[in-house]
Parts: C-alpha cells; structure tokens; sequence
C-alpha cells in the first residue's frame, strides 16, 4: 500500500544546525534518569579508553550501556529530534546507511550512525550514547536484531533493501529472517513508514504489514546478461507459483508479476534509471512525477539500489530533492565497499564479498570495468563469514569470470584451497589461478608483489574479501600506512 | 562416446546450500573423461523418462519449500524406486535424504509421507539445528575412507534395523547425533546430511556414483583416473578439522 508517506519534519524545528542536547524525554522517574545518564557516560568513557587503545570499539561499550540502563536505547532515540532511521536487508545496510548520511548531512541534519558490522543492539547503543547533538539517527540493524531493538527505537523510517540468502549456518532458512523483519515492521508507530524495495518480492510484501510503505525501485529494462545465480525468491510470495518478470535487473531483483494470482511489483513512488558514464553511473529519479539527475561515484547495479534506497528514505523524511542529489554525487565508498586504494604502485579496489547475490554483483560489476585486471579472493570461515563455504557453489564464476576479462587470480584465506576448487569446476584453467593458503594478506602481497611499478601501471588490483579476510587486508594497509588505522567510524 | 544424463530433480525448490555444486562435479568429472554430459532439470509437474537417466542428483530446501516437494514426489514414488530397483545411482542431500526415507515431519509439525527407498524416519530435532564441519568415515569401498562436508539440518533421522547408513561420524552430529551414522546407502542410491558442496571436495564419491553410471550401460566399472590434487588438498584441510 503506498500510503501517503512523505513525513513533515514534524512540529517546526528552529534550525537543522543549531546544536542541540540529547533530551532524555518522556515520563522517566528521576532514578530512571540517572540510570540512563551513568550508563551514557560509561559508554563514553569504555569507548574513549578503546580508541586510544586503537580498537574497534564498536560493540562493547554499548553491551556494557544496556547491561547498566535496560532502558537505554528507548531514552537516546527518544532525544533525537528527527528521530531514526533504521536500515535493515540482507546486503547493502552499509553503504546505503553511508549513501544516507551523506544526503541528510547535505540537507543539514546533524547524523549519527554506528559503526559499519557493529549492528546488534550493543553497537546501535554504542552509537547513541556516543554521539554529540544531533537531529537524526541512521541506524543500520542486522535483521534478527530488528525485531529486539524496534520497539525501543521507534523508527519514523525502517527502510529494507532485500532478502537473500545468508550465512545460512548463522541465519536458518531465508524465511526465517523475512519473519525477523516483519515483526520488526508491526512495532513502527502509528506515524512511522516503511521504505521498501519493490524489486525484491519478499520484501514488497512486508507491505501488508504497516500503515504507510514507501516503494523504491530500478526502472528500465534491465540486463540482458542477467543470470540465475543468487535468486532466492523465484516463488510469488502470496500464492507460491513461480513468477514472471518484465525486467530483471539481478537475482530475483526486478519488475515481476505472477500469473496465476495477479500480485505484481507494486507502482514505485521513487523509480531510478541507470545510465552509464566513465565512472560511475548517472542516475535518473522519478519521485512521485519530480524528475532529476544525479551523477553517481559508486559503480554496479546493486550500488543503484544502495542510491535508491537512500534518495527514498530522505524523501520520505521530507528531504528535498536538491539536497538528496547534492548528498549522492558526492559521496565515495565506505569501509571495504568498492573501495579505492592505492598501495606499493597498485591501483586497489577492495570489496567485501558475503553471500552468492552480493558476489555476482561485484564480479559483475569488475567485468563492466574495461580496464586490464587482476583479481585477488579471500575466503575465511570464521564466525562472522560463515562457518559453511557451500555459498560459493551458488556464485556464478562460470559465467562472470570469463565476461571480467581477469589477467591473473590469487586465492587465499583459511578456505582458499575450497575457492580453488571451485574455480577449477568453473573451468577456470588451473594455471591462472595461485593458491596461496593461510593468512588473507599472504595472498595480498603475492598479488601486489614487491611493487614493481612497471608492471602495476594502468592495472588494477580487484581484491574480494570475506568480512575477516577484509578486517586483515585492512589492518595490513593500515601497517603500512595506505588507510587511516582500522576501521572509520 | 560415454554419454551421461543426469536429472537433477528440483533445482529451483532443492538448492539451499550450494547443492549445485554436486551436479557440476558429475558434470565436469564426466566431461574431462571424454564422455557426453547432460543434465535435465525437472520441476513439480514435469514428466521424466527414467529410461534415459543414468544418475539422480536431489538437494535440500527450506521446510516450506519441502512441502511442496514432498507432495509431487509422492506422485513419482513408483517409477523413481523401480528406476533405483534397477540400480540408477542417485545422490540425495538433506531435505532430498530425508524425502527419500520414510517419512519427514517439520518443525511445524506437519507430517510428509516420503517414497521410502531408505528404511529410515526423520523428525525435526528436539535440540535445534545441527550445524558445523563433518569428518565422517565411509563404509563404501572408498579409498581414503574419509568424507568431510558441512551440515545444518534441524531434522534428526533414525536408520531403521537393516538400513545401512553411508559412513560413520568421526566429527559432527550426522543423522542424529546419537547412533554415530550418518546418511544411508541402498542400491547406488546414497543419502547423505553434507553439503560443502560435498562431491567436490569429495571425488572419490563422485567417482563411486559415475562408475556405478557406467557399470550399468557397460557392465565395465572402471574410470578414467584424474588429476585430483586440488580436490585432495582441500579435502585433507577439512579431514584435519578438530572434534568440535
């Protein structure tokens, strides 16, 4: 149901920059107050101790926070005066929460936003309790934490990118998360939207759940060279008969329909069309008949998306187009997302790789490059990758490797003789492929080599990293000093 | 020329946890040795000509998906067991294992009657979901015994008297956590709760379902051998796991 979904900014607030104290509002006993305030100030101070010590720091002082004030979360996001934001979905949480700061920073809204993979309640804590005065909150939440943490937060915007499978060892079945959200999704309140991926089928349907949904979504015809790989919704959520597409942008992303019950992607109220440039893209948004262009940084399909998201959420909040245009043309990558690098005379784009539909797109998006490339994979199975490699049979090497037009390929981390396997499957020949077992950076500086700039120029140096395996690249550049120390905050 | 069809049963509903990475092994393990590899992808409804298929290959899916499945390969328990009667070799993982025994109850609850090819009874667990490494030994004349794959199933499958399982637990839950089994053999046909893919990781398996293949068009049992220190290299990372 698209609903009328543009929200005021609610009651007339007097500038979006002035600075602004954290209101602990509501009807808190004063002991409750106290509560709230300590906790705050000892997840300031166990956060400060951790930055000095060059830590993460993203997680523990919030579960230190929730473990002292319960109540925590519900008193911070109630003193946000333009309140949360929370972005949840299987893959681009990240980049489209970074895509959204962007453009509310541009419209002049102070933001908060908790640190990339620090998504469970105690990193949302961290964050809140952390930051300085400011208007809003982008929150991005795993999925399973949704349900927890809304009732506490509630959200004016829940955003939803989509649903594909994930770590299925950590998650269970895809149905069992799109249930996580839905309940999610009913704790809105009353004047609270949803802004939902119409292309994702699973999602759209979250619709019947809330009062007010705003839809986003690709126009256009999509690709041509779309595959079959990563698509995990091929059913029509509502009947169960397999579904027909118009346009199929990738995996079961796109304008579909079912034949047998007549549920079709629902009218988009934001639709973006992708257009090609150099680098990059341009985007063309249709908000609800209001048409403009945005130069976009950001390269791949699943990034438009990302875009779209954003652009939708900021709409939604009542953003106005300029401002969501200025915010998207000049915004980069963040952490390990299609990151540009350069190290020992090497051009280096770093993207994290996590699940079949996120790989596909990335290796979709090295083939659309049509410079000379190397390519460097790192698998690791541990907790936060995903115990199970068996993902990796369900990337379409087949066909992407060949479309990339890949010089040389090294293979490593704790699974990297499984990649290789599945690389000699693919029918990649066996002698383009290195394997460099152990550690994720043993494989980084065989493929970077002693930095023999002759050989580095005008190449560029694809590197795909599990979330581990990207954590290690990363504190490796940071020892030599190509990336600020760590992680951004 | 050596020709291999393979029906992969359920592609679109069977594919939770890169399942299709067995087909592919079958696949490309057939065309290295020169043979003619085809595979026929068929969904509910379909018809197959079980006089042409030299192998059957059925992964596992969510429960939700199961249903579905379980009802239309109710529909084919007569044709599909007179063709494993026959000796057609046939890989089944998780859900497929579990569809092929018996019979499966959900953790819904709901009861779905399998084609009972396997003696054996699955019931969703009382202890949650199984999941992690699996270091397994064969009792299949494979040589090394070992099998290493991945499991995550909440059912819990007990063999029943007679019903002989494919290997024994050496790491991991396998079908119950209980009786150290794990999957079950009858005929050519194997069931089996590992993924990883399993067969690439494991190619003297593969190798077992391709020559029982031959053996039955041919009467000759013997493969082609294969360069196989990829496979062997990440097949003994994963035998070294430790008892978790």
């Amino acid at each position: 149901m698209a609903g009328p979904g543009s929200l005021t900014a609610g009651p007339a607030l007097p500038s979006a920059t002035a600075a602004r104290r954290i209101r602990y509002t509501g009807r808190m006993t004063v002991l409750k107050r106290v509560q709230v305030w300590t906790a705050r100030q000892v997840v300031r101070l166990a956060a400060a101790v951790l930055r000095r010590l060059s830590r993460g720091g993203g997680t523990l002082p919030g579960r230190l926070g929730l473990w002292l004030a319960p109540g925590l979360l519900s008193a911070l996001a109630a003193g946000m005066p333009r309140g949360v934001v929370v972005v949840t979905g299987t893959n681009g949480k990240t980049t489209s929460a970074h895509l959204l700061h962007e453009v509310l920073a541009a419209a002049g809204w102070g933001v908060v936003r908790n640190q990339s993979g620090a998504n469970l309640a105690s990193g949302l804590a961290t964050a809140l309790a952390t930051a300085g005065p400011a208007d809003v909150a982008v929150l991005e939440t795993d999925e399973a934490t949704v349900p927890n943490v809304a009732p506490s937060l509630q959200p004016k915007v829940m955003v939803v990118s989509n649903f594909f499978r994930d770590q299925l060892d950590r998650y269970g079945e895809l149905s069992t998360t799109v249930a996580h959200v839905r309940r999610g999704l009913k704790s809105l309140p009353t004047q609270g939207v949803a802004v939902l991926n119409a292309d994702d089928p699973n999602v759209a349907a979250l619709a019947g759940d809330v009062r007010s949904a705003v839809f986003y979504g690709l126009a256009g015809e999509g690709r041509p060279t779309v595959g079959d790989g990563g698509a995990d919704a091929r059913r029509c959520p509502s009947c169960g008969a397999a579904l027909t597409y118009d346009a199929r942008q990738y995996a079961h992303l796109g304008a579909y329909r079912c034949l047998t019950c007549g549920l079709a992607r629902p009218p988009l109220d934001l639709a973006v069309s992708v257009g090609r440039r150099a680098e990059g893209q341009e985007l063309a948004l249709d908000w609800r008949g209001e048409r403009f262009t945005v130069p976009f940084g950001l390269p791949g399909t699943y990034n438009a998306y990302n875009a779209a998201l954003a652009a939708a959420a900021a709409l939604a909040l009542g953003v106005a187009p300029a401002a969501v245009a200025a915010g998207l043309s000049q915004a980069g990558a963040s952490f390990g997302r299609m990151e540009a690098l350069s190290w020992r005379g090497a051009e280096v784009r770093l993207a994290l790789v996590k699940n079949p539909a996120g790989f596909n797109e990335v290796l979709e998006t090295v083939a659309e490059d049509p410079r000379p490339k190397d390519l460097v994979m790192l698998i690791n199975d541990r907790y936060a990758d995903g115990r199970d490699v068996s993902w990796l049979w369900d990337v379409e090497f087949e066909r992407l490797v060949a479309r990339a037009g890949v010089g040389r390929i090294w293979v490593g981390g704790t699974r990297g003789r499984d990649l290789a396997v599945r690389l000699k499957y693919a029918g990649i020949p066996s002698n383009g492929v290195e394997v460099v077992p152990g550690p994720p950076a043993a494989a980084l500086s065989a493929a970077v080599g002693p930095g023999d700039e002759a050989t580095a120029v005008g190449r560029r140096l694809y590197v795909l990293p599990t979330y581990t395996a990207l954590l290690a690249v990363r504190e490796r550049l940071a020892a030599e000093g190509v990336v600020r120390h760590f992680r951004e905050g | 020329m050596r020709r291999l069809q393979i029906v992969h049963l359920y592609p679109r509903d069977m594919n939770l946890y890169g399942d299709r990475g067995n087909v592919l092994a079958l696949v490309r393990r057939a065309q290295w040795r020169g043979w003619d590899a085809s595979v026929v992808e068929v969904e509910p409804g379909d018809t197959v000509a079980w006089g042409d298929a030299d192998l059957a290959f059925i992964g596992g899916g969510e429960d939700r998906h199961q249903a579905w499945i379980a009802e239309d390969l109710s529909g084919r328990a007569r044709e599909m067991t007179a063709a494993l009667a026959d000796g057609l070799p046939l890989l089944a993982v998780c859900g497929g294992f579990q569809l092929l025994g018996r019979e499966y109850q959900a953790q819904d609850g709901r009861v779905m009657p399998g084609i009972g090819w396997f003696d054996a009874i699955t019931r969703a667990g009382p202890r949650g979901r199984h999941v992690g490494n699996v270091v397994a030994t064969a009792a299949l004349p494979l040589d090394p015994p070992t099998l290493v794959g991945f499991e995550n199933h909440a059912g819990e499958t007990v063999l029943q008297p007679g019903q002989d399982p494919l290997a024994r637990v050496r790491v991991g839950v396998g079908n119950n956590g209980r009786d150290g089994t794990e999957g079950a053999v009858a005929g050519h046909a194997v069931g089996t709760y590992l993924h990883g893919s399993l067969l690439p990781k494991n190619p003297h398996l593969a190798d077992w379902l391709l020559a029982k293949a031959q053996m039955r068009r041919t009467g000759d049992e013997r493969l082609e051998p294969l360069a196989d220190d990829w496979e062997w290299a990440a097949h003994a990372e994963r035998a070294a796991e430790p008892r978790r």
